[in-house]
C-alpha cells in the first residue's frame, strides 16, 4: 500500500470519516474541514513517526505540511530521502 | 457599564465609533459598524417575530458574523444559543428541539445540518449571514422553512430597537455534557455575565489599547470574557482561526503578528505552546497577561512557560459553566521541585465561595469539602429541567444571613493557609479533557444504544498534555470492530467525547454489589497503559 493510502486509512479511522473513501482525495483540505484538530495532530505525528520511521520537528508542524494527504505524504517522502 | 450585555457595545460605539471592535482574518470591523449592523439584525429578528425571552441559535464557525449574531440577538431581548459547529447533526437537533429555537443564524458552510436541525419543528426561519442576495432560496426546498441572507438586513432601521429588558433576563444558554446521556442547557442572564466582566476588566486593567485573543469557541464560556471584556474596555478582540490552534508555532506567530496583549485559553494549548513552539526566553513581547481556565494546568509546563515569558502575568480562572468564573489566582513563581498544581484561589468580586463537608457543615480551613458558590455569576438554572436545577441550586447552608440559592459545584476543595482554595477532585464521574467537560455516563449511554453492546464502562486515562484521554471497555454480543464503535459514537456525541481507545472484552470486573468495578478498571489501565 502506498504511503498516501496508509495516511488515508489512518485519517479515516482517526477522524471517523463518515463518507466514502473516494471522497477523501489527496487534495481534500484536512484543516479547514476539521479532520485534524489540536489533539489529532499529535496522534498523526506519532503515527507518522512509528509507521515510517521519521522524526517530525517542531518547525515542520505547519499547515503547509499537514493541509492535505498529499502534503503529508510529501513531507514524509522528503524526510526519508 | 450599563446593565445589559449589549449596552457595552452601544457605549463603545458612542464614544469610540472608529476604534476596531473585531479582527477576523483580513477583515477589521469598527464599533460603529458592529453597532449599526447588529441593530439591523435585531430589527429583522423582531420583524420575524422574535421577542423577549425567545431563543435564537448560532450555528457558525467563529467569525465576524457570529459576533454580529450575538449582539443582534441580545438587542431584541432574546437569548443566544451557540451550537458547537463540529457537533453531529443528531446532537444539534436535540439542542434545537430542547430549547425551542425559533431562528437559526448560520453560515453557508454549515448547510449540511440545517435540515436535521429544522426537523425538530420549532424553527421558523434560517438566516445565512455570510451569503448575500437571494442565494438562500435554492436551498429552501431541501429544508422546508424560509431561508434569508445577509441582504435581508439591508434597509432595516439602523437604530437599536426599543425592548424592555432587565438584567435578570436570559442572555445565553450553553449546552454542556449531561450525565443522563443528553446535553443540558445552562441558562445565564445578563447579570451573570456582567458580574464577571465588570470584575475581570478591573482586575486585569483592560484598556482601549489592549488586543484580546478569542481562542475558545462561542459555546465555551471562556468566550464571554474575550467578547464582552473587549467591548467593555473599547479594546479589540482578534478571532483565532480554528486551524491556527492545531499548530503550536502558528499560535506563537499569531500572537506576534496580531500583537496580542491578553491571551485566554484552556491550558492544553498553552502546554503545546510551551513544548513545541520553539519559544525562546522573552519571546512574544506584546503579551502582558495570560489567563487560563477549564482544566488543571500541569505544573511542569506552567513553570516552564513562566520562565520563557517573564514579562507576562499568569492567572488561573476557575468556575463551572453554571457559575461563569467564580474564583481566580495570580500564579506566584513556582519552585523547581513543586509538582502540586496551582490553587484556584479566592472568590471574585460580588461572589462568595465556601466548602461544605460530607456532614453538611461549613468546612474549616484545611478540611476537605464540596465547593459551593453564591452570588451574581450563579446561573438561573438548567433549561426545561426543574428537577436537575433543584438538585444543584440549593438553599444556602449559611443560614438566616443568606437564604438565596447557592450552586453546588461537585468539586472537592480545601482552603490553604493563605486563604486560597485548592482543587482536589470530583464527587462524580465528570472529567475534563482539553478543557471540555465530559460526563462519562453520557458516553456510556451512547455506546449502550448500539445493538451489539451488552455492557460497557468508560474510564479516563490521565494524560499530561490533555488532562485525560478516554477509554471504553466494551462487551459485545456480536463481533464489532473498534472503528465501527468509534464511528457509531461520532454520530451521537461530539468528537472530543468519542473514546480514543476501545477494549473489547468478554466481561467487565464487578463489585460485590454487582456494579461495574470502575476502580478495578482504572487500576488495570494504570498498570497496562491505555492502549492494551
Amino acid at each position: 500500500m502506498s504511503m498516501a493510502e496508509r495516511v488515508r486509512d489512518f485519517i479515516i479511522d482517526e477522524a471517523q470519516w463518515d463518507r466514502s473513501r473516494e471522497h477523501l482525495t489527496d487534495d481534500y483540505p484536512l484543516l479547514e474541514n476539521g479532520l485534524i484538530d489540536s489533539l489529532g495532530i499529535f496522534h498523526l505525528v506519532s503515527f507518522l513517526e512509528s509507521e515510517f520511521g521519521v522524526e517530525v520537528q517542531d518547525e515542520e508542524l505547519v499547515p503547509e505540511n499537514f493541509g492535505t494527504i498529499a502534503n503529508i505524504a510529501q513531507l514524509v517522502a522528503s524526510k526519508r530521502s | 457599564m450599563g446593565y445589559l450585555l449589549h449596552h457595552l457595545l452601544s457605549s463603545a460605539a458612542a464614544t469610540s465609533p472608529e476604534r476596531p471592535a473585531v479582527v477576523d482574518g483580513d477583515r477589521t470591523v469598527t464599533y460603529a459598524d458592529l453597532e449599526v449592523r447588529s441593530n439591523q439584525l435585531a430589527q429583522l429578528l423582531i420583524e420575524l417575530g422574535v421577542g423577549r425571552g425567545d431563543r435564537v441559535g448560532i450555528y457558525l464557525d467563529k467569525s465576524f458574523e457570529s459576533v454580529l449574531a450575538i449582539y443582534g440577538i441580545l438587542k431584541c431581548g432574546a437569548a443566544y444559543v451557540p451550537l458547537d459547529p463540529q457537533a453531529p447533526g443528531a446532537r444539534l437537533a436535540y439542542m434545537a428541539r430542547d430549547c425551542g429555537l425559533r431562528i437559526l443564524v448560520t453560515g453557508h458552510a454549515k448547510r449540511g445540518a440545517w435540515g436535521q436541525i429544522a426537523a425538530g419543528g420549532s424553527l421558523r426561519h434560517i438566516i445565512v449571514l455570510d451569503v448575500t442576495g437571494d442565494g438562500g432560496n435554492e436551498l429552501t426546498e431541501n429544508v422546508g422553512i424560509p431561508i434569508l441572507t445577509a441582504s435581508a438586513l439591508d434597509g432595516r432601521p439602523v437604530s437599536a430597537p426599543s425592548v424592555e429588558s432587565i438584567d435578570q433576563d436570559l442572555a445565553y444558554i450553553l449546552y454542556t455534557s449531561g450525565s443522563t446521556g443528553e446535553p443540558k442547557g445552562v441558562m445565564l442572564s445578563h447579570r451573570n455575565a456582567l458580574t464577571f466582566v465588570a470584575w475581570a476588566v478591573g482586575r486585569f486593567g483592560v484598556d482601549p489599547q489592549d488586543r484580546l485573543s478569542s481562542h475558545a469557541p462561542l459555546h465555551f464560556d471562556l468566550s464571554v470574557f474575550d467578547l464582552f471584556g473587549a467591548a467593555a474596555s473599547h479594546a479589540v478582540v482578534v478571532l483565532v482561526p480554528a486551524t491556527v490552534s492545531v499548530f503550536p508555532i502558528q499560535v506563537a506567530r499569531f500572537i506576534d503578528d496580531h500583537a496580542i496583549t491578553i491571551w485566554y485559553s484552556v491550558p492544553s494549548i498553552l502546554s503545546m505552546l510551551t513544548e513545541r513552539a520553539n519559544l525562546g526566553t522573552g519571546d512574544l513581547p506584546s503579551l502582558r497577561t495570560i489567563l487560563f481556565a477549564g482544566e488543571v494546568f500541569p505544573t511542569k509546563y506552567l513553570r516552564r512557560l513562566m520562565h520563557l515569558l517573564p514579562h507576562v502575568r499568569f492567572f488561573n480562572l476557575y468556575g463551572p459553566t453554571e457559575t461563569n468564573v467564580c474564583t481566580h489566582y495570580e500564579v506566584a513563581p513556582i519552585p523547581e521541585e513543586q509538582t502540586e498544581t496551582v490553587p484556584i484561589g479566592r472568590a471574585i468580586d460580588n461572589v462568595e465561595v465556601f466548602a461544605v463537608t460530607d456532614e453538611g457543615r461549613i468546612a474549616s480551613p484545611s478540611e476537605t469539602g464540596e465547593l459551593y458558590v453564591r452570588g451574581g455569576t450563579v446561573m438561573r438554572g438548567y433549561w426545561g429541567d426543574r428537577e436537575r436545577t433543584d438538585s444543584r441550586l440549593v438553599t444556602s447552608p449559611l443560614g438566616a444571613q443568606a437564604e438565596d440559592d447557592v450552586y453546588m459545584t461537585g468539586d472537592l476543595v480545601r482552603e490553604d493557609e493563605d486563604g486560597n482554595y485548592r482543587l482536589l477532585g470530583r464527587r462524580d464521574s465528570q472529567i475534563k479533557s482539553r478543557g471540555y467537560r465530559i460526563e462519562l455516563g453520557e458516553i456510556e449511554t451512547a455506546l449502550y444504544s448500539h445493538p451489539a453492546v451488552l455492557e460497557c464502562a468508560v474510564t479516563a486515562v490521565p494524560d499530561d498534555l490533555f488532562t485525560n484521554r478516554i477509554k471504553a471497555h466494551v462487551v459485545t454480543r456480536d463481533p464489532v470492530s473498534e472503528a465501527q464503535l468509534a464511528r457509531f459514537c461520532a454520530e451521537r456525541i461530539p468528537r472530543y467525547m468519542v473514546p480514543e481507545f476501545f477494549e473489547l472484552r468478554d466481561s467487565l470486573p464487578k463489585t460485590s454489589t454487582g456494579k461495574v468495578d470502575k476502580v478495578a478498571l482504572a487500576r488495570e489501565v494504570q498498570m497496562r497503559g491505555a492502549r492494551s
